[in-house]
């Protein structure tokens, strides 16, 4: 449209008013057809019902969306038999059959039927993911089949190689065995793959296509079966993104469940690592896993598990993230109820202290439950440097939570209520700083926490292309213009980038965004009421924290309630004293190493305990045993 | 009539819940009035005290120790029939309740003068009676978690008071030694005695006791940290003012105690931090007093649960905080009426409870079942 005709219609009536827009109308009503509310196919057919044209009368859509295949079918020529155009839910009487619903779990012995029926589930044909090959197996005498797979979650190299190569090339090669059920031949003399599983329900046949398995049918048998061809691409194990160490493996999960679980498994190499495998989501339908040892983790912690997972009823998980949401104890608190991690060897460590891990299919983050707002504190790296460094690295961890939390309503409440506080060259210092600005002090401090927030905030959204352009902007807004521009005191500019290097020093990105949105409530409260809205703001807080739980296990355990100690809260024993495993997550197993674990060292008085044992029982040198 | 999700409380947060909620008082304006009574003898009142409370307390231990799983209030029911228990309930809700008004009151108006010069009354205790009412709705679990997390920095910041300013203390002034004489100090001890208390919050917190064989721990154990610290708060007080001019040397002791502290320029008026750990303190004890305010009406009037009842409580606790009419007044209330007949009520509802208990000759706790299962 020109200018001049955009003018034009400005001043005109015609046809482009009466046009109307696209929108969605009302919700179009229901099917009503029989089970077609069943749960996995619902939302779905409830969009197509949307984007198809409302006519009130749902009865019609379900015949609609199958009469685009009545020509394919007759493109495919005369092999597959039944051509007529059937209803989604309800197939005709066909060949002697009774009559037959698309979500019934039986599978018929007709190949052509149990196709037809996978097509209506599908939506094949505007669906095209799914791959249907069909083939005769050259047996005597020669049965056909169906292969069925999705495209792109299967791998091809297996199912040409290892399914279709023997099935349809190699039958010939041998030839005993006659007496024996087709499905039992298939399964064990033609079909190499690794795990091949024979199905009953059809509705287990549907999930392993989906999943990436294989499904076969054969002409005749009221049976199925899956092959395990899942080939879909995901990441290489790579180096952590979140939480880099300086030293400690380098390796973190990936988007691929399976190389997870392998990834900790690699690291307990003992048969009591469980991985127990569940389904979450009706849409998105993912693994979830959840991983523990048997006989060390508390059977009551797992059971729990397993009750929230199962208990979850949505359509769309496919990240830890959503799921834990699901399963937590206190959705509406601040601080979070459990640990996330990309780094194996943290599962493993959490899962020898009897901690439970939960990973999701496409997430490279695993959940650990339950935790203690220490590990909340605590990075990967404490465990692989010696004791003295861990123990300081965590006491900074810990100065940094507090300056996050306490250090702006702290300065707002020194200079509004308390200046008696400081001594009087820092106060004069201060007012000094403070004499040409002409706003409070709050605004100063809000106007700057803001800034701070949006820098950080950008600098996450930003394309990395234009990354470095925000450092300067940043640097330049925080640190020199406003200062120079008189709108805020440069020892502002201190405090604010001080509580940005304690967010940025706590490692769990939760918990950092925990601190930074309870210390905008500090602010408040500290400008309102100076100390003592601090104090009450500190002590609620504290109550709070005192009132929750992560699966059951207080969240300040092992200090409030008190617990004896397990020498690894803030400050780090040295590991080999690191004898118990912590007291509250009631592990089956207390004790991890003897109490004697450096039997060599003179220095200590474990060698003179070991020198004696060897002087009473000549032969027997050997420390304490492992119980 | 168990409460529901109350939790339990293991015996180290019991103590510190009970110490701070006994030691917290010296924070007002006790240390004077044992200074008033006892002259330079002053603190020695508490060690009076504590020995009289300790011998009520083995006296009345062996009752309590028989019903492990109920409140003095569900014992009196038990032995005198429902009537006495409602009573007892409702005279020991009426004493936390009094109790939580008298310190609610003195706090915001230390508050006013110590931090907030221009903020109304009114505003500061509304705060106040959020935090209380916040931590007494989080049952008394949180409640006792939490005053176990800050008895440390109470006891050490007490501490760290008192050792700051021992320099500008001088002994003398504690001579003479026996201060108003031997008598008066045995009588105020116990005539003015405070400590007390320790025997009905007791009575109430046993079920809610994880471990119940540390009972005697719990009680001695808090009674002995309360009372060393007062004693010790009130004797540096002494040192540092003494005698005549510690009576009028304004109305907060230890925030005066605090202000003087001078270790070159960067150690002084030190008070406003002080004031953290008052404020912590001082929410732990009025919390507590008033969560126990709310069960012991609730399980006087048989209720299940207390929580519904603290909403209407808050109300009558800010009510009543107003009906003070001044600072001295509630000073002069705590002195005279708490002070002189708190303690009375104290001993006496659980000596009568004793004496019904042994009249209907109920022994045992054999047909007591556990209150709180879970």
């Amino acid at each position: 449209m020109s200018l001049w005709s955009k003018i034009k219609s400005l001043f005109t009536i015609d046809d482009y008013y009466m046009k109307e827009t696209f929108s969605l109308g009302d919700r179009p009503a229901k099917g009503t057809g029989g089970k077609q509310d069943k749960e996995n196919s619902q939302p779905a057919k409830e969009e197509n019902q949307a984007d198809s044209q409302p006519k009130g009368e749902g009865q019609d859509n379900p015949k609609k969306q199958l009469q685009p295949a009545e020509p394919q079918a007759k493109q495919q020529g005369g092999f597959v038999k039944p051509k007529k155009p059937l209803k989604v839910n309800q197939l005709p009487e066909q060949d002697g059959q009774p009559v037959v619903d698309i979500h019934s779990p039986e599978i018929y012995t007709d190949l052509g039927l149990n196709l037809t029926k996978l097509k209506a589930r599908f939506h094949i044909p505007p669906n095209t993911d799914i791959i249907i090959r069909e083939f005769t197996i050259p047996l005597n005498p020669p049965i056909k089949g169906a292969l069925v797979f999705m495209e792109g979650l299967a791998s091809r190299d297996t199912i040409n190689s290892h399914v279709l190569l023997p099935l349809m090339l190699l039958t010939n090669l041998d030839e005993q065995g006659r007496n024996l059920n087709t499905i039992t031949i298939v399964m064990e003399r033609l079909l190499p793959g690794n795990q091949v599983e024979e199905k009953d329900a059809f509705d287990d046949l549907v999930q392993g296509i989906m999943a990436g398995t294989t499904m076969i049918l054969l002409d005749g048998y009221n049976k199925g079966m899956l092959v395990e061809t899942k080939g879909w691409e995901h990441r290489t194990v790579g180096r952590p993104n979140v939480e880099n160490v300086v030293r400690g493996p380098q390796e973190a999960f990936v988007e691929h469940i399976r190389v997870n679980t392998a990834l900790v498994r690699k690291r307990l190499r003992c048969d009591t690592l469980v991985t127990e495998m569940f389904k979450v989501g009706r849409l998105s339908n993912v693994d979830c896993a959840v991983l523990y040892l048997e006989g060390l983790t508390n059977p009551k912690l797992i059971e729990e598990i397993r009750r929230r997972i199962k208990a979850i009823d949505t359509d769309y998980i496919t990240d830890t993230g959503t799921l834990e949401q699901f399963i937590e104890d206190n959705p509406a608190s601040l601080i979070p109820g459990q640990l996330y991690t990309e780094r194996p060897d943290r599962v493993a460590a959490h899962l020898t202290e009897g901690h439970v891990a939960i990973m999701v299919d496409g997430d490279p983050f695993v959940l650990i439950v339950p935790i203690t707002l220490w590990s909340l504190l605590h990075a990967a790296e404490d465990a692989y440097i010696r004791w003295p460094y861990a123990s300081l690295l965590r006491m900074v961890r810990t100065l940094a939570v507090f300056m996050t939390l306490l250090l702006p309503s702290f300065y707002i409440s020194i200079v509004n209520y308390h200046p008696e506080m400081i001594p009087t060259d820092l106060l004069l210092a201060v007012a000094a700083s403070r004499e040409t600005i002409p706003f409070p002090a709050v605004w100063e401090i809000i106007f700057m926490e803001i800034s701070f927030e949006l820098i950080r905030e950008a600098s996450v959204r930003i394309p990395s292309l234009i990354g470095p352009t925000l450092g300067i902007v940043g640097a330049i807004i925080l640190g020199q213009a406003a200062v120079q521009a008189n709108i805020i005191s440069p020892l502002l500019v201190i405090i604010v980038a001080l509580t940005g290097l304690g967010s940025f020093a706590i490692p769990n990105y939760s918990m950092s965004l925990a601190m930074r949105t309870l210390r905008f409530v500090f602010l408040f409260l500290s400008s309102a009421f100076g100390f003592y809205g601090l104090a009450i703001g500190v002590f609620v807080t504290i109550i709070h924290i005192c009132s929750q739980k992560s699966f059951g296990v207080p969240i300040l355990s092992p200090v409030s309630p008190f617990r004896p100690p397990s020498g690894d809260i803030i400050l780090r024993r040295p590991v080999w004293q690191q004898e118990q495993r912590p007291m509250f997550m009631r592990s089956l197993l207390l004790r991890r190493q003897p109490k004697i674990t450096r039997p060599w060292d003179p220095a200590s008085d474990q060698y003179k305990q070991n020198q004696d044992n060897q002087n009473q029982e000549p032969n027997g040198g050997k420390p304490n045993g492992n119980p | 009539m168990a409460t529901l999700r109350d939790g339990q409380i293991g015996y180290r947060e019991a103590m510190a819940l009970l110490a701070t909620t006994l030691t917290m008082h010296v924070f007002l304006t006790l240390p004077q009035h044992y200074i008033i009574e006892g002259k330079t003898a002053g603190w020695m009142l508490p060690m009076v005290d504590f020995l009289f409370t300790l011998g009520v307390l083995f006296l009345w231990l062996p009752l309590v120790k028989a019903n492990p799983h109920k409140t003095i209030v569900e014992v009196a029911e038990e032995s005198g029939g429902p009537i006495t228990g409602t009573l007892v309930g409702v005279l020991i809700f009426i004493y936390f309740v009094f109790l939580t008004v008298i310190i609610m009151r003195q706090f915001t108006e230390t508050v006013i003068v110590a931090l907030l010069p221009t903020t109304p009354i009114s505003v500061i205790s509304i705060l106040f009676l959020v935090a209380m009412i916040y931590s007494a709705y989080q049952g008394i679990e949180s409640l006792s978690r939490g005053a176990w997390l800050l008895m440390p920095f109470i006891i050490i910041g007490l501490l760290g008071v008192l050792a700051l300013i021992l320099p500008r203390a001088n002994p003398v002034t504690i001579f003479p030694f026996w201060g108003s004489g031997i008598p008066e100090i045995l009588k105020f001890g116990v005539i003015k005695s405070f400590l007390p208390m320790q025997i009905i919050l007791i009575s109430m917190l046993i079920p809610y006791l994880r471990d119940k064989t540390r009972l005697t721990t719990v009680a001695v154990g808090s009674l002995t940290i309360s009372a060393v610290l007062i004693a010790l708060t009130v004797l540096v007080y002494i040192m540092v003012f003494p005698v005549p001019s510690s009576i009028n040397s304004g109305p907060y002791p230890l925030e005066n105690l605090a202000r003087l502290i001078y270790y070159g320029r960067f150690i002084q008026r030190v008070e406003s931090i002080f004031i953290f750990i008052w404020i912590f303190g001082m929410l732990v004890k009025a919390s507590a007093l008033f969560y126990l305010a709310a069960i012991s009406l609730a399980r006087g009037l048989k209720l299940p649960e207390y929580r519904p009842l603290l909403f209407p409580l808050v109300i009558l606790v800010y009510g009543l905080n107003f009906m003070i009419p001044n600072f001295p007044t509630a000073v002069w209330l705590d002195k005279n009426i708490y002070r002189s007949f708190g303690w009375i009520l104290a001993i006496t509802i659980p000596a009568l409870v004793w004496l019904l208990y042994k009249l209907k000759g109920k022994g045992g706790d054999s047909h007591g079942q556990p209150q709180n299962s879970n």
